[in-house]
């Protein structure tokens, strides 16, 4: 069952389309890759869905419900949680306060919104630092910060714009498994990566952009081998 | 193993609260052995202590350094006053109208500034620009009483009666005003604990951390953002009400100038921006500099700004964020050296864990 739907969403900015018709279904519970080479409008596609961006044209529906005009924090309240590529902690206050505010999405009070926090920190496995300010975390901490902040509005649908880029290959491999957890929790992900091995071990469907256009879509075995996926990243010199 | 199992009144027993208390006890004995300069003083600190306060809620908590803070000031200064001089309403249902008033700004203001995404350096010009365009108004403004005209830029002044009277706050002497002022920051500092502590607290800190973080969690930051200022704008009220039965004349060159705006951010950042007793440390610091300072060098008009320009760029350097940590590691400091006292809590047996 598809639960958000895009159709021929253009986003434009100036003379420069950045996302160009692009139709795309994510599936109830799958892990949903995006990839592409840089700007090739994968993060301006996040901010149409998630209300940064209002698209040109096109529609966006998620249970059926149409996106289109809403607030970025009517739609978290509608389901739809997001990080960011570069990770937006509320620097000044400490962690377990971070999660406090996704958590009161849901609740008005704070201290069923603390309990919330701390089990989702304990999830993470960011407990023991969730008295230090958020500024003090290094950046793998910070971006574990961000996906439990989003965890913590309790979202139905999660996109995620490139948890694992800057993380060292054993902080990696942390954070797929923890992604996987998430995944096995009922959340389904809408996972950006710039990272081809942790996307292609991820993902269960990768969209391509290029462009800002939709060049391939299929399982990740069919994207590896896909000659036009192939000539965007590397130049059409490579095509076997 | 025994422990304390703290009930309601026990909470006394710990010296971090009982310590609060005497503190307490100290301000409110204190103008007893005090001469009325000295009083005089402390009722300043008290009444600066208020207005950094409620800056803090939109400035340090929300993040929006607001400079129209000034305006609520004086708009409540003025309704209180002008309803007590027009129609003999007392100063203390006029404070509720200034507040009214004050809330009705900030929600306008605030509407037009944060839905267009004014931010920064941005919102304050335009806070500047709203507290000037009042002050002209106000400047330009007369009201008729009894044939003669008041207001405008001979200001008012508020009628003085015979004797004491709570009801037309007004008093002789200096103490009943120094123990309305403290009660007035006892029950800002409360409800600024109860704001910290709350939702409000959590979403306004979001949003001065960042925005677009804060809206990607649910925060509607718009809508909060206009609540933060409408809390700051109710909170500044009652200072304007007291200031006018205080010095019982306004005009609009001193109740409604942005100096006053520009005096609130300084007192909150001095102290410490975002915390609840940083604009009280702040007050205690800088006012009674200012006063002495223009007590004794009176005549040298400006020296008082120049000292404390010059603290204030001490204290960007050295403590950024404020006196407030100082006092705080003094406060631990004492608090550790006091027993936990044993008052109504039960003491239990437990099992302790190996």
């Amino acid at each position: 069952m598809s639960i958000l739907e895009v159709r021929g969403v253009s986003k434009r900015f100036g003379g420069l389309v950045a996302v160009n018709n692009v139709d795309l279904d994510i599936e109830k519970g799958e892990i949903l890759g995006l990839i592409g080479p840089n700007g090739s409008g994968k993060t301006t596609l996040f901010n149409c869905i998630t209300g940064f961006y209002r698209p040109e044209s096109g529609s966006i529906r998620f249970h059926g419900e149409n996106f289109l005009g809403l607030t970025p924090h009517g739609i978290c309240v509608k389901g739809v949680a997001r990080t960011f590529q570069l990770v937006k902690p509320f620097s000044r206050i400490t962690a377990l306060d971070n999660v406090i505010v996704g958590a009161l999405c849901r609740t008005n009070s704070v201290e069923e919104a603390r309990l919330e926090a701390m089990t989702i920190l304990n999830f993470l496995g960011l407990s023991k630092k969730m008295t230090l300010p958020a500024r003090d975390l290094t950046i793998a901490d910070q971006k574990r910060l961000e996906l439990a902040r989003a965890l913590a509005t309790k979202p139905r649908l999660l996109l995620l714009d490139e948890v694992v880029a800057g993380l060292n290959p054993k902080e990696t491999d942390e954070a797929l498994a923890l992604l996987r957890k998430i995944q096995e929790s009922g959340v389904t992900l809408f996972v950006v990566e710039h990272v081809m091995k942790a996307i292609m071990t991820l993902a269960d469907r990768i969209i391509v952009l290029h462009h800002g256009s939709k060049i391939a879509e299929g399982a990740p075995s069919e994207i590896a081998t896909n000659t036009k996926v192939i000539e965007a990243y590397l130049g059409s010199e490579y095509r076997a | 193993m025994i422990v304390e199992v703290p009930g309601k009144i026990s909470k006394l027993s710990s010296p971090k609260y009982y310590f609060a208390l005497i503190l307490v006890i100290i301000t409110a004995l204190l103008p007893l052995a005090l001469n009325p300069f000295q009083v005089h003083v402390l009722v300043l600190v008290y009444l600066y202590a208020i207005l950094a306060e409620s800056w803090n809620i939109i400035g340090g908590y929300a993040g929006q350094g607001s400079f129209l803070n000034a305006a609520f000031f004086g708009i409540t200064a003025y309704a209180s006053s002008l309803l007590f001089i027009l129609y003999g309403l007392s100063p203390w249902i006029g404070m509720f109208v200034g507040a009214f008033f004050s809330v009705l700004l900030a929600l306008g203001a605030g509407y037009l500034c944060f839905r267009f995404g004014l931010k920064g350096h941005f919102f304050f010009l335009a806070s500047i620009g709203i507290t000037v365009a009042i002050q002209r108004v106000f400047i330009n403004w007369y009201w008729p009483v009894n044939g003669d005209l008041v207001g405008g830029a001979y200001g008012i002044w508020v009628p003085v009666i015979k004797g004491d009277s709570f009801y037309h706050f007004q008093f002789r002497g200096k103490l009943p005003y120094y123990y309305i002022a403290l009660a007035m920051l006892l029950a800002e500092l409360y409800i600024a604990y109860r704001i910290q502590n709350s939702k409000f607290g959590y979403y306004f800190n979001a949003i001065r951390d960042d925005e677009d973080a804060a809206e990607s969690l649910g925060v509607n930051t718009l809508k909060y953002k206009i609540i933060a200022f409408a809390i700051s704008a109710a909170l500044t009220a009652p200072a304007g009400t007291f200031y006018a039965q205080y010095f019982l004349f306004i005009d609009p060159f001193t109740v409604l100038t942005d100096m006053l705006s520009i005096e609130m951010v300084v007192v909150a950042v001095v102290g410490g921006m975002g915390t609840i007793f940083g604009p009280v440390i702040g007050a205690m610091i800088l006012q009674p500099m200012m006063e002495y300072v223009r007590a004794f060098l009176g005549a040298r008009r400006g020296l008082d700004l120049i000292i404390t320009g010059f603290i204030i760029i001490v204290i960007a350097t050295l403590r950024p964020r404020g006196f407030i940590k100082w006092f705080e590691d003094g406060y631990n400091y004492v608090v550790k050296q006091l027993p936990t006292m044993h008052l109504g809590g039960e003491r239990k047996h437990v099992h302790s864990g190996s």
